[in-house]
């Protein structure tokens, strides 16, 4: 009895120590058959809100790729996606992207939502060599610093501005209607006063005259004054850009005074997209076209289905933020997949050969991806017009849900 | 660019305009002459009586002007609610004191209107009330002919009181010197009570008139407090024609700014012409003088 049971013992012991020497290496692959991207989104601070925006979208497309078979190249391995919160401050992403880097070793980064602290991260990415791509930031010198590991799917901030020239250019092309005097508006911040100094530059080129230049600040009390001036300048088109309490104001006191362009108001986001600003004026912005990022809106049959599945699972519609965030995962999985490897010097070099559109798989952005030698896509928004209260798409024209209203008419 | 019949739709509009900030700061005035204390919560009363004004307006889908009749007891109630309540308690403490009441009463009503009404920017959709008239030749706004005229007429009537009715002469009397008026029997408390009262109703009419060509928030006071601030030292704090007068002066320079300059520029010749007449006259427009 006493020598079985000492049997037994030695039975089960040698069987433990069998199973750990064995498994061990089972377990520690099925941790490395997963690849690591690291996500830098602000989680606390003022953008906390965006980044959670953000990081749900990047979540749901992770899961949509590993659903569908994860990297084929690497025996279907499964994507982990490591989110780092940069509180919105430089300091902190960089130092997160650090121990992205040095610690969870990921093979790609994705990320910071914000200009200012895309711009640090990309600087320390770039120094141990990990591919970097940039998913929403748009300040332009993000990829003008010759940097080799920094890739962009967002448009730069001048490229916004001049596609609203661009989009009023077109809209004349296509309808026969050209406009010729435009007035700038504009608040006075750097946002403002960047925006207007592109415009002012590029406005020649698309065959605009400007007859009004008016800086405004923010929270204004009265705007009679500009209001009155537009009248007697009597423009064809206004460009606009602000934020949601002056683009009320400016908006009432238009209506107020019966003065509207003779072709149309042309808006950068800000304000204007707000739907608080549609709410406060109603029906005075209808006919007003809007210059979005990116919108849910856009006809597609797989935007309308990753909308609906985002709104499923986090219970809000995707935001204009949503299709460059769901997008990026994407793109870097692809590379990879051609790559064959995790290897950042093959990752960089699929990356730069990448070229996809909408019709490949989880691409939700209607302009071509491909990176040229700075490591920019040449990413452009989407235009909208108020239509009797619904955001109708305009451009891209593939993407279209309504036809334009060009000249708009009053909308009083 | 400088279109002679642009500077008089500009010195028009200014002076619709400068009408409302008169009687805004006619209020800030009055409560300060006679009690002493600076009340910061001016421009959340203004806001409050917009938020009923829109209330009002929306929900028996009338013109926003009916809710003068019901905005102008109620603000003056609740302004004599916190002159009792708020006030009076620390009126002989130190003005720092009275100072952190009615920023903490200011801060307090913004974060109350955000939890009724929510932090959206709302404005009336009544229809007709956006409309202008044109004056040989001119464009004038009606809703801000209206307020000016509105805000004229209370700011007049509240002079003649204050000149002949006695309990205008009270106020009088208290703001020129409370221990005589005490001594020949005036119940300085109660008339403190009412003006205060006056001063919260000025803001809220002020609230009603502007609300048909403007838009609310809870923070929309924060917008109004400084410029009744300018407007009441232009005229020298205390004095009530000072602060109609200064409304005007402010309201005229800043739409001409406006026109002459930009929307950017108006304010650096607001605030210059404000040190300018301050550097000549320290007390105000209408301050006594400085020996």
């Amino acid at each position: 009895m006493e020598r079985k049971s000492s049997y037994y013992r030695m039975v089960v012991f040698l069987a433990t120590v069998i199973l750990i020497v064995f498994l061990t290496p089972c377990l520690v692959t099925a941790g490395n058959s997963g690849v690591k991207i690291g996500l830098l989104v602000p989680l606390t601070g003022r953008a906390a809100t965006i980044g959670q925006e953000v990081r749900d979208a990047t979540l749901l497309a992770v899961d949509d790729i590993n659903r569908g078979g994860g990297i084929k190249s690497l025996g279907g391995a499964k994507i982990k996606l490591i989110v780092a919160d940069t509180g919105g401050k430089p300091e902190v992403g960089m130092s997160e992207t650090e121990r992205l880097i040095k610690s969870e070793h990921v093979i790609a980064i994705i990320g910071a939502y914000s200009s200012g602290v895309t711009f640090a991260c990309t600087q320390i990415s770039e120094k141990y060599k990990v591919p970097h791509l940039v998913n929403i930031s748009v300040a332009d010198k993000i990829t003008e610093r010759g940097f080799k590991y920094i890739f962009r799917i967002s448009f730069k901030a001048s490229w916004n501005a001049i596609a609203n020239l661009k989009f009023a250019h077109w809209m004349g092309e296509i309808t026969g209607k050209k406009a010729k005097r435009v007035v700038f508006l504009y608040e006075d911040s750097l946002w403002g006063q960047s925006t207007a100094k592109a415009w002012r530059k590029k406005a020649g080129e698309y065959g605009f005259e400007i007859v009004g230049d008016f800086p405004h600040p923010t929270n204004l009390m009265d705007v009679t004054g500009t209001v009155s001036k537009i009248k007697a300048v009597n423009p064809d088109i206004i460009f606009e850009i602000g934020v949601t309490p002056d683009a009320i104001l400016i908006t009432k006191t238009m209506r107020e005074y019966d003065v509207y362009p003779n072709i149309a108001r042309i808006c950068s986001g800000g304000g204007h997209s707000d739907p608080k600003y549609f709410e406060a004026v109603g029906k005075a912005a209808d006919c007003e076209f809007l210059n979005l990022m990116w919108s849910p809106l856009m006809k597609h049959p797989r935007i309308k289905d990753t909308n609906e599945r985002h709104k499923n699972r986090f219970g809000y519609d995707m935001l204009d933020f949503s299709g460059f965030a769901y997008t990026a995962p994407w793109v870097l999985v692809d590379a990879i997949n051609r790559a064959g490897s995790t290897d950042n010097e093959a990752i960089r070099k699929a990356l730069s050969k990448t070229d996809l559109g909408i019709d490949d798989p989880g691409i939700l952005l209607a302009f071509p991806i491909r990176f040229d030698e700075t490591g920019q896509a040449p990413a452009e928004g989407c235009f909208a017009q108020w239509l009797k209260g619904v955001k109708e798409i305009i451009y891209p024209k593939k993407m279209a849900t309504a036809d334009p209203v060009w000249p708009a008419p009053k909308p009083w | 660019m400088f279109d002679p019949s642009l500077i008089v739709e500009g010195v028009i509009s200014g002076l619709l305009i400068g009408g409302v900030y008169s009687l805004l700061a006619i209020g800030l005035t009055i409560i300060f002459g006679v009690l002493g204390v600076i009340n910061f919560a001016h421009g959340e009363l203004m806001m409050i009586a917009m938020y009923v004004t829109l209330v009002i307006s929306n929900s028996f889908q009338v013109q926003p002007y009916f809710a003068f009749f019901l905005v102008l007891p109620l603000l003056f109630l609740f302004g004599v609610f916190i002159q009792k309540f708020l006030i009076q308690p620390v009126l002989d403490a130190p003005p720092d004191i009275q100072v952190l009441i009615t920023l903490g009463l200011s801060i307090a009503l913004q974060n109350i209107a955000l939890l009724i009404w929510g932090p959206n920017y709302q404005s009336l959709q009544v229809s007709r009330n956006q409309s202008v008239i044109h004056f040989l030749g001119y464009v004038v706004s009606v809703p801000r002919l209206l307020a000016f005229i509105g805000a004229l007429t209370v700011s007049g009537l509240l002079l003649v009181f204050l000149k002949k009715s006695n309990l205008g002469k009270a106020i009088r009397a208290c703001a020129d010197n409370r221990e005589g008026a005490l001594l020949i029997g005036i119940r300085v408390e109660r008339v403190f009570l009412v003006t205060f009262g006056i001063g919260a109703a000025c803001a809220g009419v002020a609230g009603v008139f502007i609300m048909p060509f403007f838009y609310t928030s809870p923070h929309i006071g924060l917008t109004f407090i400084l410029i009744s601030f300018v407007v009441a030292i232009l005229g020298g704090l205390g004095k009530i024609e000072g602060a109609l007068v200064g409304g005007l002066i402010i309201g005229v320079v800043e739409s001409l700014g406006g026109i002459l300059a930009d929307e950017s520029i108006k304010q650096i010749i607001t605030f210059s012409l404000f040190i300018i007449i301050l550097f000549f006259k320290p007390s105000g427009l209408f301050g006594k003088k400085l020996r």
